[in-house]
């Protein structure tokens, strides 16, 4: 288990013990198939393309790879380039080679984000590299995985808990399982689901922009607006009931780190308070940056937020353990609400 | 601003009616359309005599099958100038156009790059959720429908205009319409930009709520808004005639009792 100071923390996450490709293997994997994938695009643009239609050209060029990736999942098991060098792709819950339609979303995905210079790559890699069974993005949307060659089948969603677990042992702290960062990210998607209230506050907000001032004025004004009801909404949420809609979902509670309890209305404004700025206040993102550093890689995973309000996020203690680590498991594979 | 990325609710198939609009959406786009759609001619520097040749190829493509009200109103198309209509522009006005076709081919014409991309977003958040509780037949035909209304609409609004309407938004806003039948609690991943900028699940409500604010605030006035709320009622009114139906009404059922197995059991 890795544990230190936030800001040397590596900035890929390491890897599960399990069933994972290595990451050597599957960067030259993926070479291969780039080099083979242009060549054929190349043939395509020449039997095809008009030279006017430049966004016609890159559906050209994705379609190919598309069906470069898919026929060859499909057939083969894996692309020519994983094959060169021992990968196979699985599809979860599944033995075997994944059928076509699997197959073709994994190459769709893939695909996309190969075509789409800088942002489609820049996505594509962190994705890949920030996630602890290295599933990258296209993997997560074909619910497959790249495992070695000859590695057991079926891989069932149930044991990929216990792989992220084995990636890194749960943090445990004296008022139980200390709550992952990802899980809290998807957790604050899902703040408004019992906060009709503030959800009509961002539509009146909007609103506000037929007010003749300049845009300038507007974005700050509303910005500022949405931050003081945020605040007061979240104060008086999670003084009184040490959760919100998200947590809820994914099993995890806010407590006062001594007590164990829901924070008094004073830590839990502080607490507010801190949050409200850094998730909204542009200026302040690189401070939202340290708090998700904290949260990652801290022990007690507390963000600035959590130091503020003197609390911490764990694991809901009424819950069974094994039932709250799969509302988490859930949350994560972005199959909650 | 608010761009719909996603929404929560699982689907029992996939969405191949709706994959199936976009597709040929974006290959009409692509394709089809002449290339002045996706690649802008030159106006100024290095403009040449094929430049002016992709424009007038858009706008000839434009005015033959993209719908336009006078048209619509006369029966009689632009080239016989119809009294009907005013201020006809001067353009390459084709002579043997279809006129009612028109209202069914202009909901498959994208203007611009950006248009496509805003409308196929929408479509995909939207319509996949509509089409498992219509069917796929149901869900095409109110597509169609509600696309065609949209325009009726317009051009009821705007008598007289000569010029040509085209965007899938008319049909979209029509599935947006039904999913608001079909799921009044449907919550949408949206990234928000007028009340601080943030990604959140907010009610569809309020998503189309922006989505009509972010419109009539938009300066130019290229977007058709009267398109936009006469889809989206057909929709609606479509949606909640459909879901009287036996078979939709099962379907809601099963829904429910999935959600309720689901809330309480782990995988």
């Amino acid at each position: 288990m890795w544990s230190g100071t936030p800001w040397l923390a590596p900035v890929w996450s390491p890897r599960a013990k399990g069933p994972v490709a290595k990451r050597g293997p599957r960067l030259g994997a993926r070479t291969i198939d780039l080099v083979v994938g242009l060549v054929l695009v190349v043939v395509a643009w020449i039997i095809a393309g008009d030279g006017e239609r430049p966004l016609a050209a890159a559906a050209m060029a994705w379609l190919v790879l598309t069906l470069y990736e898919a026929i060859s999942v499909a057939r083969l098991g894996a692309t020519p380039g994983k094959l060169a060098l021992g990968l196979r792709v699985v599809g979860i819950d599944g033995a075997g080679r994944p059928p076509f339609g699997q197959a073709a979303k994994r190459g769709a995905v893939t695909s996309v984000f190969t075509v789409v210079p800088i942002v489609g790559w820049g996505i594509w890699l962190t994705s890949t590299l920030t996630d602890t069974l290295g599933r990258g993005i296209a993997d997560r949307a074909a619910r497959t995985m790249v495992v070695p060659k000859g590695t057991p089948l079926p891989i069932a969603t149930r044991d990929l808990a216990g792989y992220a677990d084995g990636a890194r042992a749960p943090r445990l702290s004296p008022l139980g399982r200390v709550g992952d960062l990802d899980v809290r990210i998807r957790a604050r998607l899902r703040r408004l689901l019992d906060a009709p209230l503030l959800a009509t506050a961002i539509g009146l907000l909007a609103l506000a922009a037929s007010l003749p001032v300049s845009t300038a004025v507007l974005i700050l004004g509303s910005s500022a607006a949405w931050v003081v009801v945020f605040i007061a909404d979240e104060t008086h949420r999670v003084h009184r009931t040490g959760s919100t809609a998200g947590h809820r979902l994914a099993g995890l509670i806010i407590a006062g780190r001594r007590t164990g309890t829901p924070p008094s209305s004073g830590r839990s404004f502080a607490r507010a308070l801190v949050l409200g700025l850094t998730l909204y206040v542009p200026v302040l993102w690189p401070l939202l940056v340290v708090s998700m550093l904290m949260m990652r890689f801290g022990d007690t995973g507390r963000g600035l937020h959590d130091l503020a309000g003197g609390t911490i996020v764990v694991a809901n203690p009424h819950l069974d353990p094994e039932v709250q680590r799969q509302q988490a498991m859930r949350m994560r594979l972005g199959q909650a609400g | 601003m608010a761009l719909p990325l996603r929404d929560d609710l699982p689907t029992r198939r996939f969405p191949w009616a709706t994959l199936a609009l976009i597709v040929v959406n974006v290959v009409v786009f692509l394709f089809i359309q002449p290339s002045a759609f996706q690649n802008p001619p030159a106006t100024d520097d290095g403009y040449s005599s094929r430049d002016a040749e992709r424009e007038r190829e858009g706008a000839e493509f434009s005015f033959r099958w993209g719908a336009v009200s006078c048209e619509l109103q006369s029966g009689e198309d632009l080239a016989a100038r119809p009294s009907a209509c005013e201020d006809i522009p001067v353009a390459p006005l084709p002579a043997d156009k279809s006129v009612y076709l028109a209202l069914f081919t202009s909901m498959f014409l994208h203007g611009s790059t950006l248009h496509l991309a805003g409308n196929m977003l929408f479509l995909w958040v939207f319509g996949g959720n509509v089409e498992d509780r219509l069917g796929r037949a149901r869900y095409l035909a109110l597509y169609l429908i509600g696309g065609a209304a949209a325009t009726i609409g317009y051009a009821a609004v705007n008598q007289g205009a000569a010029l040509p309407l085209i965007g899938a938004s008319g049909a979209i806003a029509a599935a947006m319409g039904a999913y608001l039948v079909v799921h009044p609690k449907g919550r949408i991943l949206t990234a928000i930009a007028t009340a601080a900028f943030q990604v959140v699940y907010v009610p569809a409500v309020v998503v189309l709520g922006l989505f009509f604010v972010t419109q009539f605030l938009t300066p130019d006035n290229e977007v058709a808004w009267e398109a936009h709320v006469a889809g989206m009622v057909a929709g609606a009114i479509a949606a909640l005639a459909l879901t009287r139906l036996p078979s939709v009404k099962r379907r809601r059922e099963f829904d429910a009792a999935d959600v309720s197995l689901r809330s309480g059991a782990p995988f």
